[in-house]
């Protein structure tokens, strides 16, 4: 009797959970309408979104090499001999403005066309020049994309800082805020 | 009816609270980044891109609605539905784990790559937990069935 018992609520709980499932896909796509919000149908990886981007930038596409990665002691000499290295920070534009390598341009991953038109006249004079993008850290992939963006942009000489902004914060290196 | 400490009101609703608390700022903090979510799922390697996406949308609303439901009625179907989640994320965990890969769960919003052994335990915790919830509904409802004049016949 105990048994008949539970195994009758079980079955109320499931069909309840039924239910449940079905008002939240139905709300989940609803809430993933609102401006801003969307999870592309199916989901699309960061660097398929970012090609994406960068194919809706007017101009031509030249897909270049992988960028090479540059270590923190090489970065730092870059920066401090360098009067023409452009620097990119390639995280979200909320962290950008929590601090940042001094003279870096932000360039998030996540609203790269946008950015990139926005800064257009001053990115095309670096063109040739060396530019070092970096992220929040090593394990951090969007120093690696927006990398590759420029690349297929057309910058030429274009490396990644792989330890970013965490190995800048951690040797206690200058910091700016936006 | 007074048995165990673990069924006694005080620690059952302080484990709903809390259990709800969590899940709840869970699935709003998914919610605000349903982006960065689905990029966490991605991490794992487990689904295909479809269902990536509806897994993104759907589970932060689960998550609040049942939280919710904790809290008010439908206690047990709740606990229920938490502890199925919870026991996918296991899964899933110990399947990464196995896999030796990196990922980055997205529990509570975006970040950094996590611990899989790290979110194993603290999955295994949130299962205990809702365990008891589970199990002190689904006595309780038992006794009351019992009790009714129907259950007793």
């Amino acid at each position: 009797m105990r048994l008949v018992n539970r195994v009758s609520m079980l079955r109320g709980d499931l069909g309840l959970l039924a239910v449940i499932a079905a008002v939240s896909l139905i709300g989940g796509f609803l809430l993933n309408l609102r401006p801003g919000a969307g999870v592309p149908f199916p989901y699309m990886a960061k660097g398929q979104r970012l090609a994406v981007e960068v194919a809706a930038i007017p101009g031509e596409l030249a897909p270049g090499s992988p960028a090479q990665p540059v270590e923190f002691i090489e970065f730092a000499e870059v920066r401090s001999a360098s009067t023409t290295a452009l620097f990119i920070d390639a995280r979200p534009s909320l962290f950008f403005r929590t601090g940042h390598i001094p003279g870096a341009r932000n360039l998030a991953r996540d609203r790269f066309r946008e950015m990139f038109l926005a800064q257009r006249a001053e990115l095309e004079t670096a063109r040739e020049k060396p530019v070092i993008v970096y992220c929040g850290n090593a394990q951090c992939e969007d120093s690696i994309l927006v990398a590759g963006a420029l690349r297929d942009l057309g910058f030429s000489n274009v490396r990644v800082f792989k330890g970013g902004w965490a190995e800048w914060t951690r040797e206690k290196m200058p910091e700016e805020q936006a | 009816m007074n048995g165990h400490w673990l069924d006694r009101p005080a620690v059952q609703w302080t484990l709903r609270i809390l259990l709800a608390g969590l899940f709840g700022y869970a699935g709003f903090l998914k919610i605000a980044q349903p982006l960065a979510f689905a990029d966490g799922i991605a991490t794992f390697r487990l689904l295909p891109a479809w269902m990536i996406t509806t897994v993104a949308v759907a589970l932060p609303v689960a998550e609040i609605l049942l939280s919710a439901l904790l809290l008010a009625a439908w206690r047990r179907a709740a606990a229920l539905g938490l502890l199925v989640l919870t026991g996918v994320f296991i899964v899933a965990l110990l399947s990464v784990v196995a896999r030796g890969i990196e990922v980055n769960c997205g529990c509570f919003g975006p970040g950094g790559p996590t611990s899989g052994w790290l979110e194993l335990g603290r999955n295994a915790l949130l299962a205990i937990a809702l365990g008891l919830v589970y199990r002190h509904e689904l006595t309780k409802q038992s006794r009351a069935n019992a009790a009714s004049p129907a259950g007793a016949s």
